[in-house]
């Protein structure tokens, strides 16, 4: 018995090799034979699968900036592809998406490289400009596409400035997103958090946490962005309308990416009000 | 100081695991590799039983397979190279021989003896998971091996001079 103990510890190298050689080599060689092992001996495990999840979390860090990037310009191009962005040639508008339909809103990814919001009027100065396509009176949501920011007021090749809605002339063609009452939202240039919105008549019945959203009256929002929710209103004698406040859906003191949306349908349109104008 | 010597091992296994599954795995260029975990292999204690170096070495390599998706590529590797320990350490014995409980780093054999040893290991090691990667020889298999090992050395002095700073 002691013999083949000694015997076993003399040449338990050997024995380890040929075992765990054979073995290994088997795995691979056999590799992709069954999905049990696979799912083991990969990075899919659960162990190393968890530290790999763990430490993507720390290392995404480095290329953050980059991925957000390609994000923001991959949103550009789904957002174009939605019905909302669309045009419908056909006069059933109910049918979204077909070969009817032309492109009508054009988004560009910029980011915010300079931005006020304590000013009396304030400005915010993008990363894009006439170079990537953008043009005068266009609209600027934030990064989510959904809030409105403001509006294109400047284009220089590189670069634009956009009149944030924090500002006395911006006036933003609003409505109620519940029952279509419309008006427009104006700043009073006292709290970056809230607009007013006027010209909504009394006869109209709101409440707090009404969502206000575009219009898409004017050329250059288009319709449906959130711009807000009611947060007060007061029945004021004297007048036919509410005074209404809207807390802003957009927090503009943390701006980093936003989207140019090009109404690319607006001289049509403005020609042809001009034309009844007249 | 004989619970030392585990402690130690331990602690280097699983650091140099986690080096070479997080830090260098992304190192490398295309088919160009840097590997570090070969080390463990070479620091383990001169005196350890031969099946036990093997097991040990087993089971470095198949978890370093977990993080590359080698499916035992680093495995048999390192089995092969841990059969082989003994061996190369008897053909590098220094002239006065080893001494009992001596360690096989820079510190205790010098800085050249300890590149010569480190040198002769990561050579085969890359050599032989580049061929069995390949399954064939050409000339840029060799160049990959080549620059592979270089890059290997270099984190591998690296590390000898961070954990035992009196090289």
């Amino acid at each position: 018995m002691n013999k083949i103990v000694a015997f076993l510890y003399r040449f338990s190298g050997l024995f380890a090799f040929l075992i765990l050689e054979f073995f290994s080599l088997y795995l691979y060689f056999t590799q992709n034979m069954s999905q049990e092992k696979t799912a083991f001996i990969s990075s899919a495990n659960r162990t190393v699968g968890s530290i790999y999840d763990y430490t993507n979390r720390w290392m995404s860090y480095w290329n953050l900036s980059s991925l957000n990037d390609a994000l923001a310009k991959e949103n550009a191009l789904l957002k174009m592809r939605l019905p909302e962005s669309q045009f419908s040639n056909l006069s059933d508008s109910g049918t979204a998406f077909n070969e009817f339909d032309e492109l009508r809103y054009q988004y560009t990814e910029a980011v915010v490289i300079n931005n006020s919001v304590s000013r009396n009027n304030n400005y915010i100065t993008l990363n894009r400009g006439s170079k990537h396509g953008v043009k005068l009176q266009s609209a600027v949501l934030n990064g989510t596409g959904e809030g409105v920011v403001g509006v294109i007021v400047a284009v220089s090749s590189h670069f634009s400035t956009a009149m944030s809605v924090l500002h006395q002339e911006s006036r933003i063609s609003a409505k109620i997103k519940r029952n279509g009452f419309f008006g427009s939202a104006v700043w009073n240039g006292k709290d970056s958090r809230r607009l007013y919105l006027d010209a909504i008549p009394k006869h109209a019945k709101i409440m707090k946490g009404d969502s206000v959203v575009t219009s898409g009256y004017s050329t250059i929002f288009p319709e449906g962005i959130i711009i807000g929710t009611i947060d007060t209103f007061s029945n004021q004698t004297g007048t036919n309308f509410y005074e209404i406040g809207v807390s802003l859906s957009v927090d503009l003191n943390s701006l980093q990416y936003v989207y140019i949306v090009d109404d690319m349908m607006k001289n049509e349109l403005k020609q042809l009000e001009e034309k009844i104008k007249k | 100081m004989f619970s030392n010597v585990y402690a130690v091992n331990i602690f280097r296994f699983l650091l140099l695991l986690l080096i070479q599954g997080l830090v260098l795995q992304h190192i490398g260029y295309k088919n160009i590799y840097v590997f570090i975990y070969p080390l463990f292999l070479m620091l383990l204690p001169l005196e350890i039983p031969h099946g036990l170096l093997v097991f040990l070495c087993f089971l470095m390599g198949i978890s370093v397979d977990i993080f590359y998706n080698g499916f035992g590529l680093h495995a048999s590797v390192m089995v092969a190279i841990a059969f082989a320990r003994p061996l190369i350490c008897g053909l590098m014995e220094p002239r006065g021989g080893f001494e009992v409980g001596q360690s096989l780093n820079a510190k205790s054999l010098g800085l050249r003896w300890f590149m010569k040893y480190s040198a002769v290991i990561s050579l085969i090691h890359m050599f032989l998971i580049i061929l069995l990667e390949e399954l064939s020889l050409s000339w840029f298999l060799l160049a990959r091996v080549i620059i592979g090992f270089l890059l290997s050395m270099l984190v591998i002095v690296l590390y000898q001079f961070i954990f035992n700073p009196k090289v």
